[in-house]
């Protein structure tokens, strides 16, 4: 786990050479791979910096938006900051920075299922690539943004595979798959690919030894809702402390949709955009309705990897992750899975009042099974 | 020989020990937290030992619960306040009837805990971001009327009802109540929607999980009358309560401890 503990350390990277920052799973990273430049998520989780956001910002956006504004003060270093205009937080900052910036915004369909969002989307895509190109006066080819599928592919693949071995006894602990996941985004692709190929192959070997870590052995959690990016990982942490088996998370900052690759029906430009719109228009955000495929999603997780409860986090004053608790809690009902949501922010504050929430239920969860 | 156990609930405000042999509540006490927790902690011990008649070497099992579970020495385990409360909810339940719903009312905040049948906890929900709603917020009003939590439920029974606490914020409310008084409004009145303000609030938690027969209602503002029958119309329900509603939770960590030893844990 080493490779990622470093690169921990170096979340806020300076870019040399052409860069690329972008907030969202939305942002085809491809293409920016593919016209030579650098990408770099711009989310963070430092509190330090949610405070001198609000001399720009609104005291009651949610923590994500203002740390990352105040982490970045208002001219970010890229040469370009690709924005989609998913919750109002996103959008704002996206207007912020463009007195000062170039940015360029993703017009991000609401309603995800229809014909019309998804043209609508494609041309998104299309737009993006375009802004790419003049932005580094060079032409993206159906060579080079081949390769670059290929490269994110990989990466998927590989998560996948870290994924697979979240069936049945855990090798791995919740909060290092989070960070390995969250690592995908602010590290190398060369060196992260090194270090996941390691994990799996130590996992595999404990698997068929038979040595899935007796500390893992407590109700198995899926954790979701709202983005988890570091130094803020009291809830993954309390989780465990409290003896959760955290399975695995389904977040944009971790493996939501990091299981997806995009599989184009051949290597024209046209073919390959297509892909790659398709599958980040799956990206399950509560920031598109309906919450179907999210949904479904969930269902199927719990399934697969027999989760016996669901943490859902919600970042306060964020409106498309509170609502999804309550979608949630519905949904719930008619599955026998207890769901806990939090609300909660960037602070260390609430701390023992999580701890005792976390804790409670999952002595819940733990009754369920000795009875 | 019997097996006495004793468990210590350390709240934001009061902490609280019982100390039972499984069938019977022995001994038991509450004193305010105040700056120590592990000082609160003993003298509840000792003082529900005094009650109980019992010495500390007689205690075969000790379990911690609440805000200060955490750092108490002589405990043997500790363990959330929801399943103690539970626990104890449903050891009350033989002689109330089932309990299927607890309204807890505490120092600093609400908790919903919807049980099953065999009382394992379902489901809950715990409010706590702000005094609002909670026994704090009853007492800071209650100064601010110049009387006392225990005045305030009588007080409010005498009152005709017809006006509102909007503010939902203690310091908020607080400048409210000023203004109430300042305009002529009857102390007896506003004691009555303040009740009423915060039975609403823990209303909307309790359907939020779901209310099921019985409710049982506990932590101390359960002693007031005010708030009970505020509660009681705002839920169109029958509340159930304990002689001594604020030691449940204490109860339920002692039968716990109790269990847990015989279980071997
Ligand atoms: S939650 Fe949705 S809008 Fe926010 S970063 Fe994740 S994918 Fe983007
Ligand atoms: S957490 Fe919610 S409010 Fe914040 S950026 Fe993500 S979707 Fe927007």
């Amino acid at each position: 786990m080493s490779p990622f503990y470093t690169a921990a350390k170096h979340m806020l990277r300076t870019p040399d050479g052409p860069s690329v920052g972008y907030m969202c799973e939305f942002v085809p990273v491809e293409l920016i791979v593919a016209v030579g430049a650098t990408p770099y998520r711009m989310c963070t989780g430092l509190q330090e910096t949610t405070f001198s956001a609000e001399e720009y910002l609104p005291q009651t956006f949610c923590p994500l938006i203002k740390s990352t504004m105040g982490a970045y003060g208002e001219k970010p270093p890229f040469d370009l900051v690709v924005i989609p205009a998913t919750c109002d937080g996103r959008k704002h900052l996206g207007e912020l920075y463009s007195d000062d910036v170039n940015v360029h915004m993703m017009d991000v369909p609401i309603t995800g299922e229809t014909v019309h969002a998804r043209m609508l989307w494609m041309k998104e895509v299309q737009r993006l690539r375009k802004a790419l190109q003049s932005t580094f006066d060079k032409k993206i080819t159906a060579k080079g943004l081949k390769r670059a599928i290929l490269e994110e592919n990989g990466r998927r693949e590989l998560m996948a595979q870290l994924l697979e071995q979240r069936k049945g006894d855990l090798t791995l602990s919740g909060s290092d798959l989070m960070l390995v996941a969250l690592m995908s985004r602010y590290m190398d692709v060369d060196r992260w690919s090194k270090a996941v190929n390691v994990l799996i192959a130590s996992g595999s070997k404990r698997k068929t030894r038979k040595e899935g870590r007796t500390d893992r052995s407590g109700p198995r959690i899926l954790l979701t809702g709202a983005p988890v990016i570091l130094p803020n990982w009291k809830i993954p942490l309390l989780i465990e402390e409290s003896g959760g088996a955290l399975v695995l998370d389904s977040l944009c900052s971790g493996t939501r949709t990091m299981w997806q690759t995009a599989e184009p029906s051949g290597w024209s430009i046209q073919e390959m955009m297509i892909a790659m719109a398709d599958r980040q228009m799956m990206s399950l955000c509560p920031c598109q309705i309906p919450f179907d495929a999210a949904w479904a999603r969930i269902r199927t997780v719990i399934e697969d990897f027999q989760i016996d409860g669901i943490i859902h986090h919600v970042l306060q004053s964020c409106h498309p992750f509170g609502v999804e608790a309550t979608l949630m809690r519905r949904r719930m009902e008619e599955l026998d899975v207890p769901l806990l949501s939090l609300e909660t922010d960037y602070s260390q504050e609430d701390v023992e009042q999580l701890r005792t929430r976390i804790e409670a239920f999952i002595e819940m969860l733990e009754g369920r099974s000795n009875r | 020989m019997a097996l006495y156990s004793a468990g210590i609930d350390i709240g934001s405000t009061y902490t609280k020990c019982a100390i039972t042999d499984g069938e019977n509540i022995l001994g038991h006490s509450t004193l305010q937290t105040g700056a120590g927790a592990q000082k609160a902690a003993d003298t509840a011990m000792s003082e529900a030992l005094a009650m109980a008649g019992l010495d500390r070497e007689q205690i075969g099992a000790v379990l911690t619960t609440g805000y200060g579970r955490r750092i108490i020495k002589e405990a043997d385990s500790n363990i959330s306040e929801i399943s103690a409360n539970a626990r104890g909810a449903a050891w009350f339940g033989k002689e109330l009837g089932t309990i299927g719903t607890i309204i807890d009312i505490g120092g600093q905040d609400t908790k919903v805990i919807a049980l099953k049948e065999d009382g394992a906890v379902r489901d809950f929900l715990m409010n706590d971001k702000c005094a609002a709603g909670t026994g704090r917020f009853l007492e800071v009003i209650a100064r601010s009327l110049g009387a006392t939590i225990d005045d305030l439920g009588e007080m409010s029974l005498r009152a005709k009802g017809g006006i509102d606490i909007s503010a939902t914020c203690t310091v908020f409310a607080r400048s409210e109540v000023a203004s109430m008084l300042s305009k002529g409004i009857e102390p007896e009145e506003i004691a009555h929607a303040l009740h009423r303000a915060i039975a609403k609030r823990s209303g909307v938690m309790a359907r939020k999980v779901g209310l099921r027969e019985q409710v049982f209602f506990d932590g101390g503002p359960a002693r007031n009358i005010g708030m009970r029958k505020a509660l009681e119309s705002e839920l169109g329900m029958k509340l159930v309560s304990p002689d001594k509603p604020q030691i449940v939770t204490a109860i339920g960590a002692s039968l716990l401890a109790r269990e847990r030893k015989e279980g071997g844990q």
